[in-house]
């Protein structure tokens, strides 16, 4: 009577082994698949995480290197430049998203019922300044916004809009809105060529049915063709916003973070403290400030456009 | 399914190892081209580099900024090639490759190739960034190969860092300012230039009437541009603050910045004033290279910053008739910021490849034909004693007798390139109006002493 059972409980136990050796095959084939981006993402993305974060404590001066616990962290708190810079960033964040998003959707709103070739026409204008050079952008710009031979003031003196000209990059008052504007010009056409895609995958007759029921354009936008494109929103805020905080091309390349620290950024300051100081360490402690509050904003915006989001 | 995934993990690890594999090869291959070959171990005490053969060559890298670009033989970035096959020719074991920067952003291709440990052997540069290397640690002393009686104290000093010469000098000019007299002739407001004055010395409210008399003959030129974009070119707008009414950057034995004193504030605020009138243009978000650019176009009538290595290309080009002006001086003596040129040798841990480099240093500024050669294209005239007449361009004359009248050299103090990123800051403040003169000129002057202290 024994000797059975025992047969079968080693036969569970073969089972049992054989399920496991299956389950590993199956695993390191996963893994394996996995490994390319796992060696490109621990290479590229979480080495240099960690790196920053531990050389966020240590004071750089040429090859002398000292460990100086969170004290790069307490000069941050108080320093003047890098409040203003956070401010600056903020300002540009909280001003170039909502006007990407609501752009970007009135653009599409109004061409993705068009005719393919209208459609393409459309995306390939606002696509332009997307997948052109920042540089070659920032040239552009450059003359468009110069003080004195500029295309701005020379359009705005002849339509008599302003007297004399104006320093459009150099003023406190316009230095920040005219990097925006050239951001936002930039940022949209992606989201525009989403939102055309998401608009055109919401199904007509839940518009139709809307229609008979005697529902108006805004209500039909509001209930029915914003919850449904909601998902696409969602990205589009989340990355326009990691861009908009990440802004640094621009600022170097047309003002320098100039006048007077009036468009400076935390990007620009953690170039300009590493790449132009030498200061390795207050600048990676810089680049974890940023990273924990494009982190915490991220999430909050996961929290608050994702409520409708069924993925 | 199964046998495919298999499969295609299979394969996927083998491709890896292969990579792998690979790469690993490479360590002993490269090793093996840059250690000795045995065939040539008839090495000489004599010669360190004797090792090293035609077939089989030392290699050093060799960035420039545009820095020879007045040579009539030569255009941009040719002149360096041809000084490097020159080189090459009379050293045949020594390969010399080259990468040209630009100033723009070749300051920060530099320090990022430092952290990286891919910078060049050998850079041809200024005071302020070698003597910061040289403090850090990165750069190797040239003494043993400069007899430095030979060349003028000045330039030495500026070069030197805790005694040891780490910028071998070989050219200095003083900077200045710049006008177009082609255009002030055809505006009748030549005469109102001093180039007939000694030293062509002349004071604020001469330059003030000059700059008003271009602004109403032609309002859409720019009587002058004082830009105040990036750091490049900083050194001009500095120099014209503190002549304005004789102040400096520092005191004598730099060690404290002294701008913000009575002369330093009465000069900022002529500035101000100067400024709002549209006397000095609207630099704020121009650079220094958008200032000349616009010099040389015609669009503005002056430079803040000019040199006689700026003027050198001009002079040749013949596009328009620049001449050299001192800043205006109401004290009657200029003292001018001046620029001190020459290579510097990076120490990356192979000697050979120092002793190598220094070579190609010797060569550039000692050899017969290209030393002289290399320093006329810099368009900077002689670090060496006694060495002088080099030009015979009338501007350039002058330009070399203003070395009298060298200021003292600060950009070797610590901090100094931390010092630059508050600078152009201030006169961006002061010129919008959002702090004062003395303000501006008072927390600049904080700011530039804390970094002092924060160098060390």
């Amino acid at each position: 009577m024994t000797e059975p059972l025992s047969k079968m409980g080693s036969f569970e136990k073969e089972n049992r082994k054989a399920k496991r050796r299956r389950k590993l095959r199956e695993n390191t084939s996963g893994l394996l698949f996995l490994l390319p981006t796992l060696v490109f993402f621990v290479t590229f993305v979480l080495y240099p995480m960690i790196k920053g974060i531990y050389l966020s404590l240590f004071k750089f001066r040429g090859r002398n290197v000292t460990f100086v616990g969170l004290e790069n962290y307490e000069k941050l708190a108080t320093d003047q430049v890098f409040l203003k810079s956070l401010a600056n960033t903020t300002l540009i964040t909280g001003i170039a998203v909502p006007i990407v998003i609501v752009f970007s959707m009135f653009v599409a709103i109004n061409i993705y019922n068009k005719s393919a070739a209208v459609r393409s026409f459309f995306r390939g204008v606002f696509y332009i300044p997307a997948i052109s050079s920042v540089v070659s952008i920032t040239v552009v710009w450059a003359w468009i916004y110069h003080p004195q031979y500029g295309i701005l003031n020379y359009l705005l003196k002849s339509t008599h809009l302003i007297n004399q000209n104006v320093d459009w990059l150099g003023s406190n008052q316009t230095a920040l809105f005219a990097i925006i504007a050239i951001l936002v010009t930039t940022s949209v056409g992606q989201p525009i060529i989403l939102y055309v895609a998401a608009l055109g995958n919401v199904s007509k007759e839940y518009l139709e049915a809307a229609r008979v029921d005697g529902a108006n354009k805004w209500t039909i936008f509001t209930q029915i063709i914003w919850p449904l494109i909601m998902p696409t929103t969602l990205y589009v805020v989340v990355v326009t916003t990691i861009n908009s905080f990440q802004i640094f091309a621009l600022i170097q390349l047309l003002t320098a973070g100039g006048p007077n620290y009036g468009t400076s950024t935390i990007m620009y300051l953690v170039y300009t403290k590493a790449i132009v100081e030498g200061r390795f360490g207050i600048s990676s402690a810089m680049g974890v400030i940023l990273a924990l509050i494009i982190g915490a904003i991220s999430l909050i915006q996961f929290k608050f456009f994702s409520t409708d989001v069924e993925y | 399914m199964k046998q495919f995934k298999k499969m295609v993990s299979v394969l996927l690890l083998i491709a890896m190892l292969i990579t792998g594999c690979a790469s690993g090869t490479d360590t002993p291959s490269s090793e093996a081209t840059t250690a000795a070959p045995e065939s040539t171990e008839a090495t000489t005490e004599a010669d360190p580099l004797s090792k090293y053969t035609v077939e089989n060559p030392i290699t050093i890298k060799f960035w420039n900024f545009p820095n020879f670009t007045g040579d009539s033989e030569f255009a941009k970035g040719d002149y360096d090639l041809a000084l490097i096959a020159a080189f090459e020719a009379a050293n045949p074991n020594i390969k010399v490759e080259y990468q040209a920067i630009e100033f723009t952003d070749g300051p920060a291709k530099l320090e990022t190739a430092i952290q990286s440990q891919t910078n060049p052997d050998v850079v041809y540069d200024a005071p302020g960034r070698v003597i910061d290397w040289a403090s850090k640690g990165y750069l190797v002393p040239l003494d043993d190969m400069v007899d430095k009686s030979t060349l003028l104290e000045a330039a030495v000093t500026a070069s030197s860092y805790d005694g040891e010469l780490y910028l071998y000098p070989q050219g200095v000019a003083p900077f200045m300012m710049g006008f177009n007299k082609g255009l002030l002739e055809e505006m009748g407001l030549l005469e109102m230039l001093p180039l007939d004055r000694e030293n062509r010395a002349w004071t604020v409210e001469e330059y003030e009437a000059l700059l008003t008399a271009i602004h109403e003959k032609n309002p859409d030129i720019s009587p002058a541009i004082l830009f105040a974009k990036s750091q490049g070119g900083d050194q001009g707008p500095r120099a014209f603050v503190s002549n304005l009414y004789g102040s400096w950057i520092t005191n004598e034995d730099v060690s404290a910045y002294t701008i913000n004193d009575e002369n330093g504030v009465k000069a900022m605020e002529w500035i101000k004033q100067a400024y709002d009138k549209g006397l000095l243009g609207q630099g704020i978000a121009l650079d220094a290279g958008a200032s000349i650019e616009a010099f040389r176009s015609g669009l503005a009538a002056s430079t803040i910053l000019y040199s006689p290595g700026l003027y050198r290309p001009d002079m040749i080009a013949q596009k328009f008739t620049p001449v050299l002006v001192p800043y205006p001086n109401n004290t009657g003596t200029p003292e001018l910021e001046y620029l001190v040129a020459g290579p510097c040798v990076f120490d990356n841990g192979d000697e050979d490849k120092a002793i190598a480099s220094k070579r190609f240093v010797d060569f550039m500024i000692n050899d017969a034909e290209w030393g002289k050669r290399t320093l006329m294209s810099t368009g900077n005239f002689s670090a060496k004693a006694g060495e002088v007449g080099l030009y015979d361009d009338a501007e350039l004359v002058f330009a070399e007798s203003m070395s009298k009248y060298f200021g003292t050299y600060y950009n070797t103090i610590p901090g100094f390139a931390q010092m630059r990123t508050a600078w152009f800051p201030m006169v961006q403040g002061v010129l919008n109006g959002d702090q004062t003169p003395k303000e501006g000129l008072d927390a600049f002057v904080d700011f530039a002493n804390a970094s002092i202290e924060d160098a060390k």
